[in-house]
């Protein structure tokens, strides 16, 4: 079921409603119902795959009783940890990684021919984002972070939690387990904070994103007839489509999250005014770059070794992150792009420059700031090429048209394009103008009737403006 | 919680008792009152169109039709009406986005009520003919519940909850129920032509909205000559898209024009966007076999048809220059052989 569909439109007042007036006095009964709402959210998709996700809940909350049955025996609960990472791993490796591996394989060992080896698997939706979030669980378990719970109806409550299930906030389980294991209350104040994210998300999401990928849909397709100017301006576009996209997608994943009482962490945070790719980092998909951080990087050693381990963490990270948007040598060399841009930064010990929101208390950035975002977000569009092209050779063709003379020329604009790029314009603006609050669109603290109007007039906007429905970006991943 | 629900149902009642209240006065449809000959609706094309030809077939007698989507705007039926019989009576089915399912159910709508179908031409364009979703949700290309056999009230029920989504459809219900008289769209009432020529539609409309695309001129210019320039390079390649569902409706036509003995051509429009590739060569073997090589004419990618600007309109329509040239053709194959 998609956020921006006429099903979730009737699925979620039905929920709301069930969920506090019906189920709301029963905390066992209220979880029980998130997981069959939860499921019926993602079986509406394809109803198969819904025994994937119990058996990566099942095999977590298992692995998690047996590390806290072998406290004592440290040989025993790793070796329960690494079998329930080792099982996880496997499943998302065969539905999302083995035919590209194997292809990869052929193509360098058998002159491609890949007859009888294939699986051709649809992939799950949304499942690196379950499959990390459960294996979250059991690390934390194992690390003594986290007591592991006993009941497994607030467990796969939390592991198909439907707001985040399928495109994230990846949750940490010491963040949403505890969550379910006390009652919930209706906060007002939450609930309206909670419509306007929505709100936003779906502008994002259906104006802004949906918008751009009908001039860059066009654009890629075409790429080797088109000018250099008009393959900027629709790298430029994808830029914002995946930022409308997915960070759209969170926003309201968040906001729907708040209706029930629960609070997911952020997953975006203003990534495009970042002055440097490590800020950039700390502000995009936060909730993957900290899993990774506290998961694989820090094990590693992170920043605290040799040079040579570093560069190798760094590379490590990068790629592993790469990997997981997907299985193309094009999500590789994209983390190797942002590994190969980061490395500077941390060998000189620059990559924590920018921990505050850029020009924090102030309308308008300085000149050194504003070049600082400019240059950090044409480095974000480079790798966003990468990450969109079909193929390794097709950036590179892509690159270098940009590159030749007609860069200078005018790009070619479809019917919808300026408009798009008014929407575009738009929402960087309201994302800075509310950089310091929670999420764009918070109005908390400003009188009741600016942000009855401007919802009115956002909700005019997304009901004239929005383009043809698209599935998010981020499912396929 | 009391309090949010309170909050959420005002704030979203209001403005849709309001609308509602503006849907049922303005009735921007026009499927609310009887038919009236001053409706020209330039939305609920399927609808208005048959609600034209039930009015007036007793009277007109209509024994030629042209049948297709809002490309039909392209073509001036009086034109047509030279390369027909004398004394034959012409009428433009249009519908916009109309598929061949579509089509074909009009067809029967004549064929059943004991209309004539001594002529016709069959527009197809390239993909939409061959759609998959044969009943749109949307106002603008909704099919008349009449001949597509939906229930009426699901009908009713889309084109209501459609105004309810375009904001710029509740300014347009109340300008023209304020204003009726709108110069630069109308319908011929007997022929269901529009009225005027797409370039005589251009002048006598604001500056920076033309007749269909709401393209300024200037970005129009541009994007044609943009088209013009890459046209060749960015044509989309063909899919086959006549599927076995499809088969037993075209056939249906054939068979109807057959027993009725219609002199017919089945024409293949073309298109300016990427999204319009030409006909794959398997689709029109396939119209060729049911229908005949002679009465099938294939101009879907045809560049140095959709290189003249003058038979430019938008980026999903050819203009009437285009539409002359192409009746020119399909009556006098061979003669104009600067097209081919």
């Amino acid at each position: 079921m998609l956020f921006n569909s006429i099903e979730f439109a009737i699925f979620l007042p039905i929920v709301f409603l069930l969920y506090w007036f019906v189920f709301g006095k029963n905390l066992k009964l209220q979880n029980l119902f998130v997981v069959v709402v939860s499921y019926i959210f993602y079986g509406w998709w394809d109803w198969r795959f819904l025994f994937l996700i119990a058996f990566t809940s099942v095999c977590s909350f298992g692995a998690g009783l047996l590390i806290e049955k072998y406290r004592d025996n440290p040989r025993k609960a790793k070796a329960v940890n690494v079998v329930n990472i080792v099982i996880n791993l496997l499943i998302l490796g065969v539905f999302k990684y083995y035919d590209f591996f194997v292809t990869s394989f052929a193509n360098a060992f058998l002159g491609g021919n890949t007859a009888g080896l294939l699986i051709k698997v649809i992939l799950p939706v949304g499942i690196s984002f379950y499959t990390f979030q459960a294996l979250s669980y059991s690390i934390d378990v194992y690390r003594g972070k986290l007591e592991p719970t006993r009941d497994i109806i607030q467990f796969f409550a939390f592991v198909s939690f439907f707001p985040q299930l399928v495109a994230g906030p990846i949750e940490r389980a010491t963040n949403l387990l505890p969550q379910f294991e006390k009652p919930r209350a209706f906060v007002y104040e939450e609930g309206v904070d909670g419509m306007r994210q929505i709100l936003w998300g779906l502008f994002k999401k259906m104006v802004v994103a949906d918008n751009c990928a009908i001039y860059v849909d066009q654009v890629f397709s075409t790429y080797q007839t088109q000018s250099g100017s008009t393959l900027l301006l629709a790298a430029i576009f994808f830029a914002f489509q995946i930022y409308g996209d997915f960070s759209g997608y969170s926003d309201i994943a968040i906001g729907t999250s708040r209706l029930f009482g629960i609070k997911l962490m952020r997953n975006f945070n203003v990534p495009y005014f970042s002055r440097d790719i490590a800020e950039f980092w700390r502000r995009w998909h936060i909730s993957l770059t900290t899993w990774f951080r506290d998961y694989v990087y820090i094990p590693l050693g992170g920043s605290r070794c040799s040079k040579a381990k570093i560069i190798r963490n760094t590379f490590v990270i990068f790629l592993v992150s790469g990997l997981w948007h997907g299985a193309n040598w094009t999500f590789i060399a994209w983390g190797a792009y942002h590994a190969l841009l980061f490395l500077p930064l941390i060998l000189l010990g620059k990559n924590r420059k920018y921990r505050d929101t850029v020009a924090e208390g102030r309308l308008l950035p300085s000149f050194k700031e504003f070049g600082q975002i400019l240059l950090t977000f044409v480095l974000v569009v480079i790798g966003w090429i990468i990450f969109r092209a079909e193929s390794i050779g097709q950036a590179w063709t892509y690159f270098t048209r940009i590159c030749d003379s007609s860069l200078f020329s005018m790009p070619f604009l479809y019917v919808g394009t300026k408009r798009t790029a008014l929407f575009a314009l738009l929402m960087l603006v309201v994302e800075w103008l509310f950089k310091d609050r929670r999420f764009a669109w918070d109005f908390s603290g400003i009188p009741k009737w600016i942000p009855i109007v401007s919802s009115y007039a956002l909700i005019l906007v997304i009901l004239e403006f929005a383009a043809h429905s698209q599935s998010f970006i981020y499912f396929q991943f | 919680m009391g309090r949010f629900l309170k909050r959420i149902v005002i704030l979203l009642l209001v403005p849709v008792l309001l609308l509602t209240a503006v849907y049922f006065v303005t009735d921007p449809y026009k499927t609310l009152r009887p038919f009236s000959l001053t409706y020209f609706d330039s939305t609920n094309r399927d609808y208005l169109s048959s609600e034209l030809y039930i009015h007036n077939s007793e009277e007109r007698e209509y024994d030629s039709f042209i049948f297709g989507s809002s490309r039909g705007c392209g073509i001036n039926t009086y034109h047509w009406l030279k390369y027909l019989p004398e004394g034959s009576k012409q009428f433009l089915f249009q519908a916009w986005s109309e598929t061949i399912t579509g089509i074909d159910q009009k067809i029967s709508y004549i064929d059943e009520h004991q209309g004539n179908l001594k002529n016709a031409i069959v527009l197809i364009d390239i993909p939409g003919s061959f759609s998959r979703n044969q009943l749109s949700t949307r106002a603008l290309s909704i099919k008349d519940p009449r001949f597509s056999h939906q229930p009426r009230w699901v009908h009713q029920a889309i084109l209501f909850f459609d105004f309810l989504q375009k904001p710029s459809q509740w300014i347009r219900a109340v300008k023209e129920w304020v204003r009726p008289h709108r110069p630069y769209v109308g319908f011929d009432v007997v022929s269901n032509d529009w009225k005027k020529s797409n370039r005589d539609l251009e002048l006598s409309c604001p500056p920076e909205k033309d007749s269909l695309g709401n393209l300024s001129r200037i970005a129009k210019a541009a994007f044609f000559k943009d088209y013009v320039n890459n046209a060749e390079a960015a044509l989309p390649g063909s899919k086959d898209l006549i599927d076995e569902a499809l088969l037993p409706v075209l056939n249906h036509i054939h068979d109807v024009f057959q027993r009725q003995e219609t002199d017919y051509r089945i024409v293949i429009t073309p298109g300016y966007c990427y999204q319009y590739p030409p006909i794959s060569s398997r689709d029109l073997g396939i119209l060729q076999s049911i229908f005949g090589e002679k009465n099938v004419f294939d101009f879907s990618g045809r560049l140095d048809i959709t290189s003249d600007y003058y038979g430019f309109s938008d980026a999903n329509h050819f203009g009437l220059n285009i539409g002359w040239r192409m009746i020119e053709e399909i009556y006098n194959p061979g003669k104009s052989s600067s097209l081919n």
